[in-house]
């Protein structure tokens, strides 16, 4: 190579190294972001007074018309005036029908509700609670919204959002599970990482990545602009911090409520034989490449030590990227233990879900995956050009919307309707990839994607 | 005159609006080979029948527009061709000196003509558009005035 395109080599890295760090200009002033940052001595509890993620999340995302997104108390009580106004009656399905939609997305304990229904706002489990969270509290306790109130359940809620790729899902997980869910609920994020892209970036400023103990990774972000040079990062080019962890049961003693945390998965699989009490091959241990146990894995591990440890309590939400893959119909009985896995998914969620587990799951097809898993999931959100399951597959329960819905509703990518048994309300939400970068009146610039390796497994797999 | 091959575009496109709102017929048998109304649906044949009205008369067809009290008329049956969504159509045509004039003089004129399709073709589009993709409504009261929930 000449000098001259050498130069011009290093001064594209260099440009994609800077957009990055404009694009993903971390949030440090954070309760969550004070406490994993290690150059202080703090710990969660006693950051009372610095605000939660949650709280400021919401305001770096923006509609397509260049308005930003309100908080949720404002767009709740906007639904009230128009009740007010104009009855019952003409009220936006979301809330007429709260079972729709509201009540998979606001997570309320039984002492909440206690506190709501008896109008106990000073209960110190109302009044300390975060701003955002209080105000769409304080909002669930007026008269005329007692019928939203009823109709919440306590506990953990799941939602699965279901099309072919494009039609919005990970944008869906990005906004209801990455920004409304830490702003109403305080929630905390758990983005299992599959290593081909990362799905959550447009969260990363926000975001804790997890790293497995003593893995070696290789980290690469490639612009989709091709004048531009793939780039080797460091995850903290884009994430706000990292974490090591040494097993799921070590991770959950780690996390804070209200911190977003993107996991990558741990190639050695480290006590998650002991939790699942099923087959984990990590790839050099095998003989033959059908062996080896897919990284996906990890997230039956993750679920089984939120569902019985009891590390951490806090309301919790597991974005399950390709979930038809991870709970597919007919699951083998391999040596991974896919069987034993897969029918063990639903009992350990109907566990962790009392628990304040909440989980959204993300799939191409609902039909494709075993029906026991089906049959535990409530809620469903159907994107785009998508059609809604038939009535008649197993385990789905009542439709209550018909097959060609999104089609006759011609639904843009960003809008779908959410259903659970006999209601339906339809959503939208805005796109995440135009986030605004922080401090700035400007959408954040990266196009391309990021991935990431792992060098050894990949050699102990070639090696088979 | 626009060709038949410029019109082709915007008729496949009107189809497929169409085609994907019209609801089937499932109960007794119907002789589907006779249609008398546009687009098989009554709504729309008879809001495409108003908006005809409504553009007639000031072009001289049907009684002409001779005192304030006739414009004020004309401008009712204009909101109803609208279903109300005039876009400021009607306030123009009662307010602004210049619009009252015209609608009260030469049929023949282009002012006139230019003035019309300016103010009017544009919202009476719009609610036809709305009246042809909000048919299968019925089916489900809940979709029909309400857009997707901003969260």
């Amino acid at each position: 190579m000449s000098k001259s395109a050498q130069k011009r080599r290093e001064k594209g890295k260099q440009d994609v190294l800077d957009m990055l760090h404009a694009d993903f200009k971390a949030w440090t002033k954070s309760r969550q972001a004070l406490h994993h940052s290690d150059d202080e001595e703090k710990s969660y509890d006693r950051l009372g007074k610095y605000r939660n993620d949650g709280e400021h999340i919401y305001q770096q995302f923006v509609w397509d018309d260049g308005t930003h997104m309100k908080p949720m108390h404002k767009v709740l009580a906007s639904l009230t005036r128009t009740a007010r106004r104009y009855g019952i009656e003409e009220a936006h399905p979301v809330y007429r029908h709260p079972e729709a939609y509201l009540n998979a997305l606001l997570h309320l304990d039984d002492s909440e509700k206690w506190a709501l229904e008896d109008g106990r706002l000073d209960d110190p489990i109302i009044a300390n609670a975060p701003p955002t969270r209080r105000k769409v509290l304080r909002w669930l306790a007026q008269e005329e919204n007692s019928h939203v109130l009823s109709a919440m359940g306590d506990g953990g809620t799941e939602i699965w959002a279901h099309s072919e790729p494009g039609e919005g899902k990970t944008s869906f997980a990005n906004v209801i599970g990455g920004v409304r869910m830490p702003e109403v609920n305080n929630e905390t994020v758990l983005w299992p990482l599959t290593l081909d892209e990362l799905e959550c970036l447009p969260l990363a400023p926000w975001m804790q990545v997890a790293v497995p103990e003593g893995i070696e990774y290789v980290v690469e972000a490639k612009p989709r602009n091709p004048s531009l040079p793939a780039v080797e990062i460091e995850l903290t080019d884009v994430f706000r911090s990292t974490l090591t962890y040494s097993s799921p049961r070590d991770l959950m003693q780690q996390i804070v409520p209200g911190g977003l945390y993107a996991i990558l998965p741990d190639p050695l699989f480290r006590g998650c034989e002991k939790l699942c009490r099923a087959a984990f091959n990590p790839a050099r241990e095998v003989e033959e490449p059908a062996e080896v146990t897919p990284l996906r894995d990890n997230i039956f591990a993750l679920l089984e030590s939120r569902a019985k440890d009891d590390e951490f309590l806090h309301p919790t939400v597991i974005i399950a990227d390709e979930f038809g893959d991870l709970v597919p119909l007919n699951p083998e009985n391999d040596e991974s233990d896919t069987n034993t896995k897969v029918k063990g998914y639903p009992v350990a969620l109907g566990k962790a879900r009392k628990k304040n587990l909440s989980v959204i799951s993300l799939s191409h097809s609902i039909a494709r995956v075993d029906e026991g898993v089906r049959e535990k999931n409530r809620w469903f959100a159907t994107m785009p050009n998508t059609p809604a399951p038939s009535q008649s597959l197993s385990g789905i329960g009542n439709v209550p919307v018909d097959t060609n819905y999104t089609g006759k509703r011609d639904f843009s990518t960003g809008e779908a309707v959410v259903w659970r048994n006999q209601n339906f309300a339809d959503i939208s939400w805005p796109n995440p990839y135009r986030r605004l970068r922080l401090g700035e009146d400007e959408g954040y610039q990266f196009r391309g994607e990021i991935s990431i390796r792992y060098p050894r497994r990949e050699e102990a797999i070639h090696a088979l | 005159m626009l060709a038949d091959d410029s019109l082709v575009e915007a008729c496949r496109a009107g189809m497929t609006v169409l085609a994907r709102s019209s609801s089937e017929y499932t109960g007794e048998a119907v002789d589907t080979s006779k249609q008398s109304y546009l687009a098989m649906r009554p709504a729309v044949d008879d809001l495409a029948d108003r908006q005809r009205e409504v553009l007639e008369r000031p072009l001289g067809f049907g009684q002409p527009l001779g005192s304030r009290a006739d414009v004020r008329e004309w401008v009712r049956s204009v909101i109803r061709a609208t279903k109300g969504h005039d876009q400021g159509a009607t306030e123009k045509f009662l307010w602004s000196p210049h619009r009252l004039d015209a609608l009260r003089g030469d049929p023949s004129s282009a002012t006139l003509h230019l003035m019309l399709a300016d103010d009017l073709l544009r919202p009476m589009n719009a609610a036809l558009r709305q009246t042809a993709a909000a048919a299968t409504e019925q089916a489900d009261e809940d979709t029909t005035t309400h857009t997707p929930f901003r969260t």
